[in-house]
């Protein structure tokens, strides 16, 4: 299942919640997976959620992040509410949100260095070689400076 | 061991049956189970009570055995009532039944109806058809429109592919067009020689050539070259949720990864079907100039004499149509994929398939709008 992080970069002292929904229902077809789903997610909180194979983990998560589009119910992220919000305005929104999906999910015909690289070349006008340097950093930090060159084929279950 | 026998007991009551079961229910012993109530008397009671009190343990296979049962005694009108379950057994049957009940009741089998094939194949090919409106909207809007608002497609992403669909493609691409220049030749002397016109299977293959086989053949070369592989790799890249990621980053998988595979298979195809045209002309050049005598000179000029410019310029716009088409049709079944790595085959599969298809289709309309303009 993958896992989300919102408010990265935001400002400490809102105290609007990261997430709040509001009475969310999605369906596949006629199938009704989530059936009036609510929660609210403070900043700076950690939220699990739990629950059987097929409950709808994922598909709570991919509405999260505007990837899939509720039959009813509100999703605000971050104060700002994403459900009917146009494609440039969620594109800018997040850039305020991670995801870790289930399989990692790297581009896998980038190398390493290229996967993290991407989001700093595309959302801010750092020029590639200060992309690079800030990318460079990151990756050494989690122990992962010797890797950089490799696709992500390459490198072991536990490293992307 | 003891403990894992089943023991069934059979008692008779007025208008029911009652069945004590003991010991383990589960994958080992849940096929005596079946066999024992396929054995069940049947006397006109309308009740069987089985009593569970004295089974210790139940796994899913002991419930799913029981749910058989139930079916079956239910088809002779027989209620089935379960009765003196342990805790662990409850939970097993709340568990197993709780995700019983969600599943959907099977459609009756009405065997194959023609009216509702007809009806499903014709709504899934509207909702295709609607959704690759869509999709080529979307990608008009990113080529088209969206560099006046300051997104200019990524220039170095589609010089990949260019490379990728392009470059790598001249080889087989050249080969072919060679010996399409070389069987049209032959072809076309064959018969030309009946009547001592030799010379004119240079207008035959140059026409033939510029007008219809080259843009042709090459389309047909990309579609099955490159068309599968973006399909292929947008639907590899579909399941393994990297388009989701990209989304997820803030970036439109329209124009980060369709629009340049577009772009460069719109740009590609005209461009091999120039380097084709040449090669099948100078197949055919060769056919005339060492099996039927012309020489290299004559033949060239007799090509230069045939071939017009509107016949070049039609082939060309037929080309770059086909290769929006291949370049829209990969894209349309690589993003769709669905089902893991069975699924991207299929797609591969369906986007050669359609491309083909549509290919001939575009083909005969433009022939035909240019016979009759």
């Amino acid at each position: 299942m993958p896992s989300i992080a919102a408010g990265a970069g935001s400002r400490p002292e809102d105290s609007t919640p990261a997430i709040v929904v509001k009475d969310l229902v999605a369906r596949y077809g006629d199938r009704e997976i989530l059936k009036g789903v609510s929660m609210i997610v403070p900043r700076h909180e950690i939220r699990v959620v739990l629950g059987p194979s097929g409950c709808g983990k994922s598909t709570l998560l991919k509405h999260l992040v505007g990837l899939l589009e509720p039959a009813s119910g509100s999703i605000q992220i971050l104060g700002q509410e994403i459900v009917g919000m146009n494609d440039e305005e969620l594109a800018q929104l997040l850039t305020e949100v991670g995801m870790l999906f289930q399989g990692s999910a790297l581009i896998q015909s980038m190398t390493l260095l290229e996967n993290v690289m991407l989001p700093l070349r595309e959302h801010t006008r750092l020029q590639i070689a200060d992309a690079e340097r800030v990318a460079r950093m990151k990756l050494t930090t989690v122990g992962l400076g010797k890797f950089l060159p490799l696709l992500p084929a390459a490198l072991s279950g536990g490293m992307p | 061991m003891p403990d894992r026998e089943l023991d069934f007991r059979i008692r008779e009551e007025p208008q029911k049956l009652v069945v004590e079961l003991g010991g383990v229910l589960d994958s080992d012993s849940a096929p005596n189970l079946a066999a024992r109530f396929a054995e069940l008397p049947k006397n006109g009671y309308r009740q069987v009570v089985l009593d569970l009190t004295r089974i210790s343990r139940i796994d899913s296979t002991g419930v799913a055995v029981i749910l058989d049962a139930r079916e079956g005694l239910a088809k002779d009108g027989v209620t089935l009532k379960l009765m003196g379950a342990i805790p662990q057994v409850r939970k097993v049957f709340s568990l197993t039944l709780a995700r019983a009940d969600e599943l959907s009741p099977e459609a009756p089998d009405r065997g194959w109806d023609p009216i509702s094939a007809a009806g499903a194949a014709i709504l899934r090919g509207w909702r295709r058809a609607g959704e690759s409106v869509h999709q080529f909207g979307e990608v008009t809007y990113w080529i088209l429109v969206a560099p006046f608002r300051g997104q200019m497609p990524r220039f170095a992403a589609t010089t990949d592919q260019v490379n990728r669909f392009g470059t790598s493609a001249i080889p087989i691409v050249g080969l072919i067009a060679l010996l399409i220049g070389l069987i049209m030749a032959m072809q076309s002397a064959h018969q030309l020689r009946q009547f001592g016109a030799v010379i004119f299977v240079a207008d035959l293959v140059g026409i033939s050539v510029c007008r219809e086989l080259g843009p042709f053949v090459t389309a047909i070369v990309v579609a099955g070259r490159s068309g599968s592989a973006v399909a292929a790799e947008l639907g590899t890249m579909t399941v393994s949720e990297e388009i989701d990621a990209l989304r997820t980053m803030g970036l439109n998988p329209m124009r980060y990864l369709v629009v340049p595979r577009i772009l460069a298979m719109t740009v590609c195809t005209p461009l091999l079907t120039i380097i084709a045209n040449l090669v099948a002309i100078t197949g055919g050049l060769l056919i005339g100039v060492f099996h039927l005598g012309i020489s290299a000179s004559a033949y060239i000029n007799q090509t230069l004499e045939a071939v017009e410019l509107s016949d070049l310029v039609t082939g060309l716009i037929k080309s770059v149509i086909f290769g929006t088409v291949i370049g829209n049709v990969g894209v349309f079944e690589g993003l769709h994929v669905r089902g893991g790595s069975e699924g991207v085959g299929q797609a591969t599969t369906q986007a050669v398939v359609s491309s083909i298809f549509l290919i001939i289709v575009t083909d005969a309309i433009f022939t035909a709008l240019f016979y009759f303009l």
